[in-house]
């Protein structure tokens, strides 16, 4: 099977979309790749914890919002959404 | 009230001066009273652009230091007699004028003009707070590529946190071939990654170069770009245009198109 992907490399578009996701996580928190990984798996497990979910069915994203609100300055929201 | 746009991007070269010079062009010719302001101090394209690099006298730090009146400064356009512009100036830098300058600078402009667009100089330094010091509204200008939407994504988040809340985005030089081929990202893989409303989608295309060359403006030209800079000049006014389909027959045959469009205008 590998060798058969081989013959098909992803577009480059596909891995340009990847690494963007990577490289504004990065710049938005100000914290390497691997941070986010983590951060991603550990909100998992909480979730696993209180909830009955299979892996296979939820994914964990994360966007970072710049909402400010009234008598709130420079507030870096990360709101979760089930996918 | 004038719409008060600034036009950035955070990154160089993605088409910035260009999208002001047709954006401005299209609104004057679709009844409004339009100025450009070059706020690139000490780099200055958007007269180049416009083909009105001959006719400056006075430039915005003449302006702003009271060298002469704001008058004297603006530069009708050649084809378009309700669009102006007040260049900057080339041997100066940006550190020559202030943000406070520059908001009483189009506050002064309000009453005269529908549309104010100032076209900012890449980067995060003064030169872009100059430029957003008075705007009301950002339209973000980027390319299908990764360093462009980076600075982009940047350049938005400075753009909330200095109270511009109306961001629209432009996509230039999109290529549909390679989007097709995956080798590029997409209108709405762009939006996705940005968040932000989509103004318009510009396609690569060769007339962008021919009339920068010529000094002309594109901006409802037979040209797909110039469809896509009209369409964008549309929507601004508040029309609700659909997204142009620029899948258009590549390589071999529409080069072959394209010759025999040229031949028949010669």
């Amino acid at each position: 099977m590998k060798r058969f992907l081989f013959c098909f490399p992803q577009r480059s578009a596909v891995l340009a979309r990847q690494r963007m996701a990577s490289i504004l996580y990065m710049d938005r928190l100000d914290c390497p790749e691997d941070t986010v990984k983590y951060l991603k798996r550990d909100i998992r497990k909480v979730i696993e914890k209180y909830l009955n979910i299979e892996n296979a069915d939820v994914s964990i994203r994360m966007d970072i919002k710049r909402e400010v609100k009234q008598g709130v300055k420079d507030v870096k929201t990360i709101q979760i959404e089930r996918l | 009230m004038s719409e008060i746009i600034v036009v950035t991007s955070g990154k160089g070269g993605v088409g910035k001066t260009t999208v002001t010079a047709n954006l401005g062009a299209g609104l004057s010719m679709l009844g409004g009273r339009v100025v450009l302001i070059d706020t690139d101090i000490g780099l200055r394209n958007l007269d180049v652009v416009m083909g009105l690099e001959n006719r400056i006298v006075y430039n915005l730090v003449d302006v702003i230091e009271g060298n002469c009146r704001l008058k004297q400064a603006l530069i009708r356009d050649k084809n378009n007699p309700s669009l102006f512009l007040l260049p900057a100036a080339q041997t100066r830098d940006k550190s020559a004028v202030t943000p406070q300058q520059m908001k009483k600078l189009t506050d002064d402009l309000q009453e005269k003009f529908d549309f104010i667009l100032l076209d900012c100089p890449a980067g995060i330094e003064q030169g872009f707070f100059n430029a957003i010091a008075g705007a009301k509204r950002a339209i973000v200008v980027t390319t299908p590529e990764v360093s462009a939407i980076r600075d982009a994504d940047r350049i938005i988040g400075l753009l909330e946190a200095n109270e511009i809340d109306r961001i629209d985005l432009i996509i230039n030089r999109l290529r549909m071939g390679m989007v097709k081929r995956g080798d590029m990202m997409s209108v709405e893989d762009v939006v996705e990654i940005l968040s932000v409303n989509l103004l318009g989608a510009i396609p690569d295309d060769d007339s962008v170069v021919i009339a920068t060359n010529q000094g002309e403006a594109l901006a409802a030209s037979e040209s797909l770009a110039g469809q896509a800079f009209s369409n964008i000049c549309r929507r601004i006014y508040g029309e609700a245009v659909p997204l142009m389909d620029f899948e258009q027959r590549d390589g071999f045959w529409r080069h072959l198109g394209e010759l025999l469009k040229r031949g028949r205008r010669e």
